[in-house]
């Protein structure tokens, strides 16, 4: 798999953890669901989950269910397991909330 | 002494103005006739030029409110447009730190999420409209003690100290919850009155009577 | 009151809120303001597509910069500047530079009076007071006594001398005066 791949799939795995509601991309704007929406239509990429050299980043919204650092944790934990079991190399996860639901 | 409408207001020389110009008489009425000037408070003309002022002013912008009651409202799709491109990164202010347990984790929570969350916490207690919310202290650095201050209106009728109270634990509780955030304390400020709803049926805990 | 209608809000409150970040509160804001801004910015440009446009950029500009506005209660006016600032932009970018023949001009149009004096309403009187003067006055005018600004901030504005400000002022006031004499 290529690294834009394996990165496609850290964040199915980070959507799927229990209180991420959201991801953003990494300037998230009001309307950048709507243009990921467009984007995955066109086919375009969309770069959601960042690796920087050997970090990943995220930026998560929480649905509130969950205390938003357990969620944040939980996110960094997929997200980490996910990467590595694919290959990648990450000694870091940086996730920011950017919003609580 | 004549009235400002029926005077002849075409004589705007110094010579007409008891020796003001009109520019003098205007920046008198910007700095709110204070010192007050005797030459001009006493003088019928330049009183009749204040007032022209005055009213025209008022009728300037009068003249731009009224050509905006005829412009269309704002078109929906051309909001949409404009949300689109508000970048909540603007607002977002700084990295709340979340408190790692593994060298792998490194966390963070945007000072406007914080805000959002207090706002939307505080704004479901019966009465109470948030008007601001703030943090202060290092809250970039973990474990640093931080004092939020939280400015609300409150609708006429609501006890006001049994409010602030609650509004105080249930922002109190959820920053516990939500954040992993140090609070000294949460300040509670009743800034506004705010009319009473005219339907009770929105508000059924703050009407007193029936 | 989880959904809570926010139209009611003065602006101190929306603008506060929108400072903090609430996109909601801003929404009113821009719904509240747009109709006049429009009618700002069409006095200004004349009736053209980029109306949109200028009062779009100028609340995204007013969201990134909330945190300069000190007196939440005076957030019309300060994006009525926001605004008159990016026209001036426009306007310049039309040509070179704002017509420096027009500081030369000292008298409305000729037909000023009889426009003046067949307004309906005093608005409407004034409006046509407006149109008659020479551009510069007017727009020296509207800047000082709508838009409150100060006579440097004009000249900054403009990019002229705070004396040649201060002339055009001189000259407007006395027009205005003057013209809405017509009007009973």
């Amino acid at each position: 798999m290529t690294p834009d791949e394996i990165l496609a799939v850290v964040e199915t795995a980070v959507l799927a953890v229990p209180g991420v509601a959201e991801l953003y991309r990494p300037r998230p704007t009001i309307g950048s669901t709507v243009a990921s929406a467009r984007s995955l239509a066109t086919g375009g990429p969309v770069a959601r989950v960042v690796l920087d050299e050997d970090v990943l980043r995220l930026v998560i919204g929480t649905d509130g269910a969950r205390p938003a650092p357990e969620t944040a944790r939980a996110a960094h934990l997929a997200a980490l397991d996910t990467a590595r079991a694919h290959g990648l190399s990450v000694s870091r996860v940086d996730v920011r909330v950017a919003r609580v639901g | 002494m004549t009235e400002p409408d029926s005077a002849r207001l075409d004589a705007l020389e110094p010579d007409d103005l008891d020796g003001h110009t009109i520019d003098e008489l205007a920046d008198y009425l910007d700095a709110g006739m204070t010192p007050a000037d005797p030459s001009i408070d006493e003088s019928p003309a330049c009183q009749n030029a204040l007032a022209a002022i005055v009213r025209l002013r008022q009728s300037s912008l009068g003249a731009l409110e009224a050509a905006a009651a005829a412009e269309a409202p704002a078109d929906e799709s051309w909001i949409g447009g404009v949300l689109a491109n508000i970048s909540l990164e603007a607002r977002a202010g700084r990295d709340v730190p979340l408190r790692p347990l593994e060298p792998t984790e490194r966390g963070v929570m945007t000072e406007g999420a914080i805000r959002s969350l207090i706002r939307t916490t505080a704004d479901a207690v019966p009465g109470v409209v948030v008007a601001r919310c703030t943090l202060d202290g290092d809250v970039d650095q973990l474990g640093a003690p931080v004092r939020v201050s939280v400015e609300v209106a409150v609708r006429e009728g609501v006890a006001i100290p049994a409010t602030a109270t609650l509004v105080r634990s249930t922002v109190a509780d959820v920053l516990d919850e939500q954040t992993d955030l140090v609070v000294d304390a949460v300040d509670v400020v009743v800034r506004d009155l705010l009319p009473r709803r005219t339907d009770p049926l929105d508000d059924p805990a703050t009407e007193e009577d029936a | 009151m989880p959904h809570q209608s926010l139209t009611e809000l003065e602006d101190a409150v929306l603008a506060g809120r929108s400072s903090d970040g609430d996109v909601r509160a801003f929404e009113v804001l821009i719904r509240r303001y747009t109709p006049l801004l429009r009618a700002y910015a069409r006095r200004t440009l004349g009736s053209t597509d980029e109306l949109d446009d200028v009062v779009q950029e100028t609340f995204i500009t007013a969201w990134n910069r909330l945190d300069r506005l000190e007196d939440h209660a005076r957030v019309k006016s300060w994006l009525m500047r926001i605004l008159s600032r990016k026209c001036i932009d426009r306007i310049r970018a039309r040509r070179d530079h704002l017509d420096v023949t027009d500081l030369e001009v000292a008298a409305p149009a000729d037909d000023a009076p009889e426009r003046v004096a067949e307004a309906r309403s005093r608005e409407d009187a004034v409006e046509a007071a407006l149109a008659a003067l020479p551009e510069a006055q007017r727009r020296c005018w509207i800047m000082k006594e709508v838009l409150e600004y100060r006579y440097e901030e004009i000249a900054e504005e403009l990019d002229l001398p705070t004396s040649t400000v201060r002339g055009l002022l001189s000259r407007a006031r006395k027009n205005m005066i003057r013209l809405m004499e017509a009007w009973r």
